[in-house]
């Protein structure tokens, strides 16, 4: 029977079934062995699976990243873990510059079957360097697939995904979302890299929300069918590549869309979204799109400030109805 | 990358056109899906995938294109491959960042800059960051660049004011109108300048100009009474279809080239008329006989017999036709123009079969998804006018066939019977000829025939070869 799990536990089983099915597979991270990480993803695995293979890494990214590189190229399947997206800044370079070139820069000869997952938002108070949405810098770079599960089945399907593809996978979790439920499928099953999922049907805007700002948007969607307007939510789990047919489809059937993401707008997620959806719906749009992402200043430690500074479903619902042109009271 | 070519659908076809595209460029394809509807000399024809991917269309619609001419690629889907850039285009600074609290006036003007919409979240800035200049000089030169609406910006916009007039027209002369307005302005011929718009910041959206167009349609009516004429010339030109040229080219040609006569009999055809009863009522297969159908039987027996009527006149020769086969002039089934399905080797074939073949090769052939041969190799024509009322009529000669038989209504008519005058009913039909191919006395000789099976129908109800 399927049953209702956390996002954090459908993360763990994903990583102890691969494992168990491939002993090629191994983990490294800070904290991730006898603490069972951060956010206690990798909690008990140490146990089951040696230290060998749950490996305990120094307080150093950039070699942490390095080393599974290196492993990678050499015929293992390594799954980082960086404590949060704000610490693979010290490895950006190994990402981009090896992780992703390297079967490029060696001609197909070598492969980078790699997963680094880190978890990244903000709202716990963890301050401006400490709570980054940072999925556009690896958005941007080709080679690297980038993905951003938002439910529990999504969470353990894609990372499977990730395990078993050759490239490497930053796989981009959120902190607010771990302790999240949901229904999660039994036995094996992955869930396919690359695809968006349409959340809600809806006719009369598209909303299309990146990470943890597609569950606000679907929320917000629940609400605003009490005001008559009909909501369709994607989910864009897939940031690099984009999965750009349904949520085409969508745009020229609804004419109107809207995309919101954590981080910032500028030059963002939504950016390239906006811009992608302009240039193929063109004449399908009956409003501006519009994008929502979060305030342009580094993230307040200040608790109303910082609530401040993230979109909200109350937001994403003002925004909403403006696109679709309804007055709005506030 | 695979073409898509344009198919050849008929033994006549040297181009065809792109009616209409039932999938976008860039759109995603799958092998089997309808990618448009093409239109030769003859019919339309759904073209369809026969790969999956991208499709990049490279022939516009109402674009002629020579058969065999790519008109389209399919190609591999654009994210498929990661070595593959993406076109990331995000320029324009016109990012909306919405913080939780504000509910921005100056939100259309919002660049990235959340000191325009957000006071308290700007305070939070260190004033000294090296690309955050202090909130309050980055809103002019921001606005100076942007043509943005000037009616809900606060103060620091006035000020670039005047660049916006002159860069967005301020003046009235554009209209506001989203894309997906003006596009069915267009379609639906709506003036976008007589409409008020009902969106933000009064653009035109979907919903006035459908108001609009709706409005449109209902104002003559009530004008009535002196009948407007509509502006522009008196004569609107109007681009035929492709089957419309053909026919025009075709018949022009048959008419200044084929040297015909005309040769009209009138037949008592109540003995048909009760056979066709008996066989809807009684005949499983033949329910739907139609008079249609006996004369196509009754041609094609007369054409065995006289096989110099089943001939063309090619380059000063004669050739005469081994298979009898007959076309019937039918209307398709949407706008003007002419289709000629045929029945193959009626002369073999039994009336019940010839009426579900004909009936077959006309739906196919109405609906635009002819089979092949559906439309080619006819040695003889009939056009049956007769459910339109018509009394008798001649038809023009469809090349290289040498005779066509146009068929009127049957009627109640006054006849001679026996030195008596009774009620009967009766055809009249009229062959055209080319008399290169044969001449009177044959051609009367033929229609003699046709009168003859026509007048004692069970002729054309026993099998084939009986």
């Amino acid at each position: 029977m399927p049953e209702e799990k956390l996002y954090r536990v459908a993360l763990r089983e994903a990583l102890g079934e691969e494992m168990e099915r491939d002993d090629t597979v191994y983990l490294i991270g800070e904290d991730i062995g006898k603490f069972g990480g951060a956010y206690r993803v990798t909690d008990g695995l140490l146990d089951k699976f040696g230290a060998e293979r749950v490996v305990d890494a120094p307080i150093a990214e950039e070699v942490i990243v390095g080393t599974a590189i290196g492993s990678a190229m050499l015929g293992l399947r390594p799954v980082v873990e960086m404590m949060t997206i704000n610490f693979s800044l010290v490895a950006y370079d190994q990402i981009v510059n090896n992780a992703a070139k390297i079967r490029y820069m060696f001609g197909g000869e070598a492969n980078v079957p790699l997963v680094i997952r880190m978890p990244g938002g903000a709202g716990h108070q963890l301050s401006a360097q400490h709570s980054h949405s940072l999925e556009v810098l690896y958005g941007l770079i080709p080679g690297l697939l980038v993905v951003a599960p938002t439910t529990p089945e999504d969470a353990k399907g894609m990372l499977k995904s990730a395990i078993r593809t050759n490239n490497p996978v930053m796989f981009l979790e959120s902190m607010s979302l771990y302790n999240v439920r949901g229904m999660v499928p039994d036995g094996d099953y992955t869930t396919p890299l690359g695809q968006a999922a349409v959340r809600r049907k809806g006719a009369d805007l598209t909303i299309v929300g990146v990470s943890r700002m597609a569950v606000l948007a679907n929320e917000a969607a629940k609400q605003l069918e009490e005001e008559d307007i009909d909501v369709e939510v994607i989910d864009l789990r897939s940031i690099r590549p984009i999965d750009w047919p349904p949520i085409v489809e969508s745009v020229n059937r609804t004419t109107r869309c809207m995309v919101v993401e954590e981080g910032w707008a500028t030059y963002g997620v939504t950016a390239e979204i906006a811009a992608g959806v302009q240039e193929r719906c063109f004449d399908y749009l009956d409003a501006p799109i519009r994008r929502l992402g979060g305030a342009q200043v580094p993230m307040p430690y200040s608790l109303p400030l910082e609530k401040a500074s993230i979109p909200t479903s109350e937001d994403i619902k003002r925004m909403a109805r403006k696109v679709v042109g309804r007055k709005t009271d506030a | 990358m695979p073409d898509v070519n344009m198919p050849k659908l008929s033994d006549t076809m040297e181009e065809g056109t792109v009616l209409e595209w039932k999938k976008k460029d860039g759109d995603e394809v799958h092998k089997g899906e309808v990618l448009a509807e093409v239109e030769s000399d003859k019919a339309t024809f759904d073209l369809e995938a026969e790969d999956d991917g991208v499709l990049s269309i490279k022939v516009e619609k109402g674009v002629p294109a020579k058969i065999g001419a790519p008109i389209a690629t399919i190609g591999a889907a654009s994210e498929a491959k990661p070595a593959k850039a993406d076109a990331a285009k995000a320029e324009k600074p016109k990012a909306k960042a919405e913080p939780a609290v504000a509910e921005a006036p100056a939100d259309d003007t919002a660049t990235s800059e959340v000191a325009e919409e957000e006071a308290p979240a700007a305070e939070v800035l260190p004033a000294e960051t090296a690309d955050a200049p202090s909130p309050k000089e980055k809103a002019a030169p921001a606005a100076e660049v942007l043509p943005a609406e000037t009616a809900e910006a606060p103060s620091p916009k006035e000020k670039a004011a005047p660049a916006q007039d002159s860069d967005g027209e301020a003046s009235g002369a554009a209209v506001k109108a989203s894309p997906l307005a003006k596009r069915l302005a267009a379609q639906l011929g709506v003036d976008l300048a007589s409409i008020k718009g009902t969106g933000p910041e009064g653009r035109i959206i979907r919903e006035d100009v459908e108001a609009a167009a709706k409005g449109k349609g209902g104002a003559p009516r009530q004008a009535a009474a002196p009948a407007r004429r509509p502006d522009g010339p008196d004569t609107e030109v109007v681009e035929p279809t492709r089957m419309q040229a053909t026919i025009a080219r075709r018949m022009a040609e048959s008419k200044s080239t084929v040297p015909e006569f005309t040769v009209t009999v009138e037949a008592r055809v109540d003995q048909a008329v009760s056979m066709r009863q008996q066989l809807k009522d009684s005949v499983p297969g033949a329910e739907k006989v139609t008079m249609t159908d006996f004369l196509v039987r009754a041609c094609a027996l007369a054409l065995r017999k006289f096989p110099e009527v089943n001939t063309s006149w090619v380059e000063g020769r004669f050739q005469r036709k081994r298979s009898v086969n007959i076309g019937l002039a039918v209307a398709p089934r949407q706008g003007m123009g002419l289709l000629v399905p045929v029945v193959h080797d009626a002369d073999t074939k039994d009336i019940v079969q010839i009426s579900i073949e004909s009936r077959q090769v006309i739906e196919r052939a109405r609906s635009g998804r002819p089979a092949e041969g559906d439309l080619t190799g006819a040695t003889f024509s009939v056009s049956n006018l007769g459910m339109f009322g018509v009394d008798e009529f001649t038809a023009i000669i469809n090349p290289p066939e040498a005779a066509i038989l146009a068929v009127g209504a049957i009627r109640d008519a006054a006849v001679v019977d026996g030195g008596k005058v009774v009620v009967g009913k009766v055809m009249r039909m009229t062959l055209t000829v080319d008399h290169r191919v044969f001449y009177g006395a044959t051609a009367a000789q033929f229609m003699a025939e046709v009168k003859r099976l026509l007048e004692n129908p069970v002729t054309l109800v026993v099998p084939p070869g009986s």
